[in-house]
């Protein structure tokens, strides 16, 4: 029994310990962009378009992972897109946590009227799919990395309202909290001595799982032509792009989906264990 | 019952109304003439000018708005700029070729995940629970246009099983809405059972119910029972998602249906289609919550007694 939970263990923390090796990949990569990839990410030539990779007939060493429709270096495409990712995951996932934090704590805490207007506003939020939402927001603005990071953050907050909402609800009627009211501690301190310190694993954890979403996200909109723009090298946009040639060379199809399955997979899978660390 | 149901209809009332006074300013927010943007460059003024009065533009913002409620309480949703259509035209028509594909997505993905989560549950902790758990991971960190892809690949493209481009044909409907689709329902869906699962297998009415030394089918009925109000919330709630997913599937497999409407009409900056897309859509899935909280007050009589006593 003990040697059953002992190799669990260890299993789950080498399945785990890939996971963490994967996401330190992928954010190396995003910020050495520049100095990991061999080629310019944009640099096309029309004489060594569709070369295929290293590990197929006619692949070379120069251009290890093939190059795509306009002659421009798959690998080198590869790394800048995990920058783009990596972007756009840290951009949005930082607006949405601030706001709907923010939101949840206000609502939780004061209550009444405030509270009423603010879930409302979820409600709204909420009637919205999702996906119509950013597209409605998408038409309006002309897509860049900038808005995309702004539509995504501003769509994504409600996940966070509720549970800090539900959370402070439960939270502020309990004993310490009533003593610091007691006491003469301000509503500012209350928050920011006793409930945050609380309410920053549910936070941590949220933000880690609504990073890979909006990775997964951020690759379809691309896909369908209104996230990154081409030429800038996103997983999706090169999918986009590259499909006319997916019949000639599967590697451009196959490529970028994979890059963008592992490390959602390793951010996934890490909220997971995040969750089961703080015991949420 | 009555005042529950009276009440969330009136909230749900609200809602569209505040939604669709969203979508109508937030669309008319955008700079430049519509008018002169649906007309050739070259097109003379007075036709730009012509074109403006026909589609009502001159008239001031707040007149618009007043037309445009005036309009959604008449079952109007305004024309399309691009295919001079009434858009809810449009929309009956684009609409049977979603719902097929969204119906039976949501059934194949049901089909598969309620007897896996049901098998983690009670095998918890196995060597099959994690198994299936990290399935159902994998199936949450797959991009679905990226898989719909691929398998266009290799059953159209390599073994020409299947047709590429999906018609309504049940053929065409194979690799979408029974392979691709449903992954991405898949794993809420799973999780959701195995855990309700574990929680309703720990209550007491099912302790009792196996201290009286019933037979094991009628346990796991009195539990699916208590799996069952959690789970059609659920499926209530995933519609949202789904018209998302099945967005990205139609352009995919380049089916018709509301998804393809509505990524046409964005690219051809088609607004009053894309406002009448979005109130629609978003009208469905309120109706549809609705209908969910309605249908598990039905099943569960605890919710009600909440409702009436909130």
């Amino acid at each position: 029994m003990t040697f059953r939970l002992t190799m669990e263990k260890i299993r789950d923390n080498l399945f785990l310990s890939v996971c963490m090796v994967i996401l330190l990949a992928f954010i190396i990569s995003a910020i050495f962009a520049p100095f990991l990839s061999p080629h310019s990410p944009y640099d096309t030539d029309i004489y060594r378009r569709l070369l295929p990779p290293f590990w197929e007939a006619n692949g070379s060493t120069q251009y290890l992972l093939g190059t795509d429709g306009l002659g421009r270096d798959v690998l080198s495409r590869l790394i800048y897109g995990a920058r783009i990712s990596l972007t756009v995951g840290m951009g949005a996932v930082l607006i949405s946590a601030f706001l709907g934090t923010f939101i949840g704590l206000c609502a939780g805490f004061f209550g009444g009227v405030i509270d009423q207007i603010l879930m409302r506003l979820t409600d709204i939020q909420l009637g919205f799919p999702f996906f119509m939402f950013t597209i409605v927001l998408l038409t309006v603005l002309e897509p860049s990395l900038l808005t995309i990071i702004i539509v995504l953050g501003v769509s994504l907050w409600v996940s966070y309202a509720r549970v800090i909402r539900a959370m402070v609800l439960s939270l502020r009627t309990q004993e310490f909290v009533l003593a610091a009211k007691v006491l003469g501690a301000s509503s500012f301190r209350i928050i920011r001595k006793y409930l945050l310190p609380l309410i920053f694993s549910q936070v941590l954890v949220l933000a880690t799982l609504q990073f890979a979403d909006v990775i997964l996200i951020e690759g379809s909109l691309s896909f369908l032509g209104i996230g990154i723009q081409p030429p800038t090298p996103s997983w999706g946009t090169m999918l986009m792009e590259g499909r006319p040639y997916f019949s000639v060379q599967g590697s451009l199809a196959l490529l970028p989906g994979i890059a963008m399955l592992v490390s959602v997979l390793a951010l996934a899978r890490i909220a997971d264990s995040l969750r089961g660390i703080f015991g949420i | 019952m009555a005042k529950f149901i009276l009440r969330r209809l009136l909230n749900t009332t609200f809602v569209v109304l505040g939604l669709s006074t969203l979508v109508f300013f937030v669309l008319r927010v955008i700079p430049g003439d519509p008018a002169a943007l649906l007309l050739p460059p070259t097109a003379p003024k007075e036709a730009v000018d012509a074109l403006r009065l026909s589609l009502g533009l001159d008239q001031p913002l707040y007149i618009q708005y007043v037309r445009f409620l005036q309009g959604i309480l008449h079952g109007d949703l305004g024309n399309s700029y691009r295919l001079k259509l009434p858009a809810t035209a449009l929309i009956a028509q684009n609409l049977p070729p979603t719902f097929q594909l969204a119906i039976t997505s949501l059934l194949v993905a049901i089909i598969i995940a309620v007897p896996l989560g049901i098998l983690a549950a009670s095998r918890r902790g196995s060597a099959l629970d994690v198994f299936i758990q990290n399935l159902a991971l994998l199936c949450q960190s797959t991009p679905i246009f990226w898989l719909g892809l691929v398998f266009i690949q290799v059953f159209a493209v390599k073994l020409r099983v299947l047709p590429a481009i999906s018609g309504t044909k049940l053929r065409g409907l194979v690799m979408p809405a029974m392979m691709t689709l449903p992954v991405a329902l898949l794993p809420v869906l799973l999780k959701t059972t195995r855990s309700e699962y574990v929680k309703a297998s720990q209550e007491d009415f099912i302790r009792t119910a196996q201290a009286l030394g019933l037979p094991r089918w009628r346990i796991l009925v009195y539990t699916l029972r208590a799996v069952l109000v959690p789970l059609i919330t659920l499926i209530g709630m995933q519609f949202g998602y789904l018209l998302g997913g099945a967005m990205i599937v139609e352009y995919v497999f380049a089916r018709p249906g509301i998804g393809s409407l509505a990524i046409g009409a964005v690219a051809a900056r088609d607004f009053p289609l894309v406002q009448a897309v979005v109130i629609f859509t978003s009208g469905v899935f309120l109706i549809i919550n609705l209908i969910t909280d309605i249908t598990y007050s039905f099943l569960d009589p605890r919710i009600r007694y909440q409702e009436a006593s909130a």
